[in-house]
């Protein structure tokens, strides 16, 4: 066992650091609309014309095919030096490309794994619906093959950047008469086809990061569906075994900078004498962050040798977006509500903390991945 | 950067446990607790013989020349199963007296034929002295530097109370002349914290895989009581708090053995979260098994006294305040 980099990786690191100075955006990511997706994929385009795109994707679909330490290592550089996480592309560059990857036919590749890379597309995620949220698998919206086309009818929820977005990952019922897993399937659907209305849901913070999504006799073309017809469950679920737990890496960084942060700001401003609680919490929470990312690295490295990763995963999602929730009212009261912390831009507490109250929901919420720990880490019974 | 168990760890651990499991299970461990000495002598007889004493120390000083890293293995072990006896501080006083001198000292506290306390000797006022009724050293830790005393020169004695009666507090003064001595900056008060925090952290697993056991097996209403939200959500929070103690502790160890810039940051790191999760699993522990995790024949209420005597040890969490406070983390 040792810590310290091997001279190949640290030589990585310094290429990444030579290039991000160059390149990285400096000027504030907007953080709605039509200027943010363009800001996103001008970002996602720097990095192709770089050669930086695609660091986990296999180099036969011209991503870099990375180890999993150095796709950490580039993830820690981008969120050291202030450039975008990658939000609005997640769903195309570590989503939909893989799955497309796993399983799409040589014509939905050659399609649309260059426009991804390229920065050319955003893609969506349609999964969950008003009545499948949690139990996903219970989902309602259907596809009836007619002809060539596949023909949609029902309502997506939860769908971030779906007003942005050129393509979404849709998961709809195909077969109603077998148990829930069986009857789905997994098709590209063209955000611009007729008969879908999109409804961006303004959220707590007074943006909008999500949309409902409704289909209205949608007819999607047959050659879009992915993998066979009712064979969505798997295809969908096949994406896992590229997350190799370097999902929350980005915001990791941002965590341990800010607690950093406090921890000067408290000293700098004599708050430390008046209000030595704060002390200890904001120590603990140093030490949370630091113990995270001793955790996250484990993970990814015990997984990259593996076929599937491991359930631990969700060891980490609970943890850090927990922790993320709990650092950002500290982080509130520390430093007041309306107020910025010298040397972090473009953060204002209010909205941070208010969003954060969405990240132990998105993606499984801490319940469900409770459930995962206990029934599939620890082998509890169901 | 490889953070995987070679096989020579796994069999450090392996070795360790077959010896544990067959020289001081619990129930040998309540045996000590009732007075009987003769499971303890014969564990550090083993303990000698297999080089538990200087697993971290260089051979060249008569040690086995393994790293931090898999010294806290062994104490991960110790902490799993609330060994008694002053493992720690005869390491540590081993350590001290073959790097500061005292090579005969050394040479005993090696090859078990004497133990060693550890003291906290604060600025002013009398000395603490844990776990020291049977020792001929002391490691006494001070602001100015470590030192090793003959527990003969320490006076007046009085025993203090504590919660766990298998790790014992005394007052003294020590007033002797040291036999062996590291300034403050030497690593050797780090690995003592790593090691502190390999055993909070032993038992934080210990506690989530008790109530878990328990959890499968206790059945209530008709079914496992593993199978309810309310446990299974303790159960997966007590995993989540021991993960990150054991990943942690991985990095502090590797870190001051690396010589690391922020290696005082990994260790308060550790350190910190390694009592959070055991204080929090064996609460949760005892509230799992219910009304039988409040009696004496329940192993549990053994790791809640051991967890409140062990993060009592180097200033406790407040003495790693000022590390996780100034010390930026360098990558």
């Amino acid at each position: 066992m040792h810590l310290a980099l091997s001279p190949e990786d640290l030589a990585f690191r310094e290429a990444a650091r030579d290039w991000l100075r160059e390149s990285y955006p400096r000027e504030p990511r907007p953080n709605d609309g039509a200027a943010m997706r363009e800001f996103d994929l001008e970002w996602q385009r720097r990095q192709w014309a770089g050669g930086w795109a695609g660091v986990s994707w296999p180099k036969e679909y011209d991503g870099l095919g990375l180890p999993v330490l150095q796709q950490l290592i580039w993830l820690e550089e981008c969120a050291r030096i202030g450039a975008p996480d990658i939000d609005s592309r997640f769903v195309a560059v570590n989503h939909a490309g893989p799955t497309l990857i796993a399983n799409g036919t040589q014509e939905q590749k050659a399609f649309h794994l260059p426009k991804i890379l390229r920065g050319e597309v955003l893609w969506c995620q349609g999964f969950s619906e008003p009545q499948a949220g949690s139990d996903l698998a219970s989902l309602r919206t259907i596809g009836v093959v007619d002809g060539d086309d596949l023909v949609v009818t029902g309502q997506k929820l939860w769908t971030s950047f779906a007003d942005l977005a050129d393509y979404q990952e849709l998961l709809v019922r195909t077969d109603s008469s077998v148990p829930k897993h069986k009857g789905l399937s997994w098709v590209i659907c063209d955000m611009r086809l007729p008969g879908i209305t999109i409804r961006p849901i303004k959220t707590l913070d007074g943006l909008s990061h999500f949309c409902e999504v409704f289909y209205d006799d949608v007819r999607i073309p047959m050659t879009n569906v992915v993998g066979a017809i009712n064979d969505g469950w798997r295809v969908a679920m096949s994406t896992l075994s590229f997350e190799r737990g370097t999902a929350f890496t980005h915001g990791q960084v941002q965590l341990a900078s800010i607690a950093e942060r406090l921890a000067g700001y408290l000293q700098q401003t004599g708050a430390a004498v008046q209000r030595p609680e704060l002390v200890e919490q904001i120590a603990t929470a140093r030490a949370e962050v630091a113990a995270l990312r001793a955790l996250t690295y484990t993970n990814a490295l015990r997984n990259a040798d593996q076929a599937v990763p491991g359930p631990e995963g969700s060891l980490v999602k609970l943890s850090y977006t927990e922790l993320r929730q709990r650092l950002m009212r500290l982080a509130l009261e520390i430093v007041g509500p309306g107020s910025e912390l010298p040397g972090i831009t473009h953060a204002t507490w209010d909205e941070d903390y208010l969003f954060s109250y969405t990240e132990t929901i998105a993606g499984g919420t801490s319940d469900i991945q409770r459930n995962i720990i206990g029934e599939r880490v620890l082998g509890l019974p169901r | 950067m490889d953070l995987l168990l070679s096989d020579d760890q796994r069999s450090i651990v392996a070795s360790v446990n077959e010896v544990l499991d067959d020289l001081m299970p619990l129930t040998n461990v309540r045996a000590v607790l009732d007075g009987d000495s003769a499971p303890l002598d014969a564990l550090w007889r083993s303990a000698a013989e297999l080089g538990w004493f200087g697993l971290g120390l260089p051979e060249e000083h008569g040690g086995s020349g393994f790293d931090l890293v898999d010294e806290a293995l062994l104490f991960v072990e110790l902490g799993r199963r609330v060994t008694p006896g002053p493992f720690l501080a005869t390491a540590l006083a081993a350590r001290l007296a073959a790097l500061g001198g005292a090579p005969e000292a050394a040479a005993v506290l090696l090859s078990g034929q004497a133990r060693a306390g550890m003291a906290a000797r604060p600025d002013a006022g009398p000395a603490v002295l844990y776990d020291a009724a049977g020792a001929t050293y002391l490691v006494v830790f001070g602001s100015q530097g470590v030192d090793l005393l003959p527990a003969a020169t320490a006076d007046g004695r009085a025993e203090q109370g504590g919660l766990d009666p298998l790790l014992r507090r005394e007052t003294a003064n020590l007033s002797g002349e040291p036999l062996a001595s590291l300034p403050a900056t030497d690593p050797i008060t780090a690995r003592g914290v790593v090691l502190v925090s390999a055993m909070l952290s032993g038992i934080a697993g210990a506690s989530r895989d008790m109530s878990v056991g328990y959890a499968k097996t206790r059945e209530q209403f008709g079914s496992p009581i593993g199978a309810f939200q309310a446990v299974k959500h303790r159960c997966a929070d007590m995993a989540v708090g021991a993960a990150l103690a054991d990943a942690q502790l991985t990095f502090a160890a590797l870190s001051v053995s690396e010589s690391a810039d922020d290696a005082a940051f990994q260790v308060a790191a550790a350190r910190v979260v390694a009592e959070r999760a055991a204080l929090s699993n064996v609460r949760e522990a005892i509230q799992i098994y219910g009304g039988i995790g409040v009696t004496w024949e329940c192993d549990a209420h053994l790791y809640l006294k051991r967890v409140h005597a062990l993060r009592e040890l180097f200033g406790g969490a407040a003495g790693q305040r000022p590390a996780l406070l100034s010390v930026a983390p360098s990558d």
